[in-house]
């Protein structure tokens, strides 16, 4: 069913695969989430974790939607700042469409507990492309993938998983619904 | 086992938990109330209507973006009928009223860090449950689980990325690559830049800084920005700062299509204006935060 969860990935996202790897170039990604990030890797390559930033954020490390601490953006940052331009622009898309692809595994395997694999696989797709998770902006994208993964560790009380889907959802940074999602895991975790 | 769990979590989450309740009370964010919370993004009638419905819907809803209340899942909405795990149609109706941003939500609002339409998140992940068990009760055949994946693929991919309502789509190297930037130098700031190099990272620009929805409470004093959600704005002559203050917080060049006098005059370039009376010594945050922070 993995092929299946990657298929449909595919035809998803075939704009940004077949047609034009550009397509995703817009708006607060290119503004806000590229520079930031290429302003990230620019400083841990110095050895320096950027706790203030001259050019436009005070205590940048501050605010959790620039995800400094995550560490795929923290890795991808790294090298994307060493590319040229487009190649790096290229880097930071592809983590961010790749984290549909994890929410919809982890979503699998949180819809797999009915038994049905069909089933599991309309939970799957439906829950990692619904209207809300089909957001733009990559820390939203890296939080809500673990939401899913947080859900199945609560669901099949896994320690290690629940804390670090847990811990990675803070790292990710979209606040906003995190901290909303933290306590229904934890009921989940106690109703099951 | 869960508190072990949660405290895992919270161990790794720790470096930016830290610093941003740290930073938490420095800015704006610390003195909004829950009536400033409420003002955009209450999900009413129209608004769940539009973000179950209407996937291809673009537009504003009730002063937020279309994203915010868009809870779509497609044709399997229509297993949901079949759904017969009563707390799952509670939950349903709790997080309604939440995204609603009535009484409830402002209970909540403490830690809710912005709007009503937020909740929408959790409305749109309960249908998803709520089909996923109709679908088990109601035993529809395969095919319609493969209907309901084409219909994610030809109309869901289409709210990504969001249309129309965004910048021109442009490569990084076009984009970033303005003759005028050759003209900036450290430590000097430039009021307007333009999308997409308003935060200057790419070319090492300063700017006039982050005026968001999280910006200091200093730098709103500074900029007599009353907006509780940030004014956003990054052209110096659209706020009602003074020349004195251009000149000490370092604004030497200025991108604007308003003919502007002296002390600044035209540079080579069409719409870019240098300040000849700009100071030296540019402050930095820390000595803004000293001179306009709240204590």
């Amino acid at each position: 069913m993995i092929w299946c969860l990657i298929l449909f990935h595919l035809l998803f996202f075939r704009r940004f695969y077949f047609i034009d790897p550009f397509c995703y170039a817009t708006s607060e990604p290119l503004e806000l989430e590229f520079p930031a990030g290429r302003y990230l890797g620019e400083q841990l390559r110095q050895g320096k974790i950027p706790l203030d930033d001259p050019y436009h954020f005070p205590h940048y490390a501050s605010h959790p939607i620039l995800s400094t601490f995550y560490p795929p953006h923290m890795l991808i940052s790294v090298i994307q700042s060493m590319l040229p331009l487009n190649l790096a622009w290229l880097l930071h898309s592809w983590l961010s469409v790749l984290h549909f692809l994890f929410a919809s595994i982890g979503a699998y395997l949180l819809f797999s507990v009915y038994g049905d694999p069909w089933l599991a696989f309309l939970g799957a797709i439906t829950l990692a492309h619904m209207g809300y998770a089909c957001k733009q902006n990559a820390p939203i994208i890296y939080t809500l993938a673990w939401a899913p993964w947080l859900l199945w560790a609560a669901e099949t009380h896994q320690v290690g998983l629940f804390g670090l889907s847990l811990g990675m959802g803070i790292l990710a940074g979209y606040w906003p619904v995190w901290i909303t999602v933290v306590p229904f895991a934890c009921l989940f975790w106690l109703l099951r | 086992m869960l508190i072990l769990a949660t405290a895992l979590g919270l161990l790794i989450g720790l470096p930016q938990l830290w610093l941003t309740l740290m930073y938490y009370p420095k800015s704006i964010r610390a003195n909004q109330s829950s009536q400033d919370k409420v003002k955009i993004g209450c999900v009413d009638i129209r608004a769940l209507f539009l973000g179950l419905f209407r996937p291809d819907f673009r537009g504003r809803v009730n002063g937020v973006f279309y994203p915010e209340v868009c809870a779509s899942i497609g044709p399997a909405i229509l297993l949901i009928p079949w759904c017969t795990s009563w707390h799952q149609w509670l939950a349903l109706a709790g997080f309604l009223l939440l995204s609603a941003g009535g009484t409830i939500f402002r209970l909540f609002s403490p830690v809710m860090l912005r709007i009503p339409a937020r909740w929408m998140y959790w409305v749109n992940l309960t249908l998803v449950f709520m089909a996923v068990d109709g679908l088990y009760h109601a035993g529809v055949p395969p095919v319609f689980i493969l209907l309901h994946a084409g219909y994610l693929v030809l109309v869901h991919s289409r709210l990504w990325p969001m249309h129309p309502f965004v910048q021109r789509i442009e490569r990084p190297s076009r984009a970033f690559s303005k003759p005028y930037t050759t003209l900036f130098q450290e430590p000097w700031r430039v009021s307007g830049l333009s999308y997409p190099m308003r935060t200057g990272h790419v070319t090492h620009t300063r700017t006039l800084g982050y005026t968001g929805g999280a910006q200091l409470t200093s730098m709103a004093r500074f900029r007599r920005d009353a907006d509780p959600n940030g004014s956003g704005l990054h052209d110096w002559f659209q706020s009602d700062n003074t020349q004195e203050e251009a000149n000490w917080f370092g604004v030497r060049w200025a991108i604007t299509h308003r003919p502007l006098r002296a002390p600044w005059k035209p540079t080579q370039f069409r719409h870019v204006y240098e300040n000849t009376q700009v100071a030296d010594r540019v402050p930095n945050w820390s000595e803004l935060e000293f001179f306009y922070g709240p204590n």
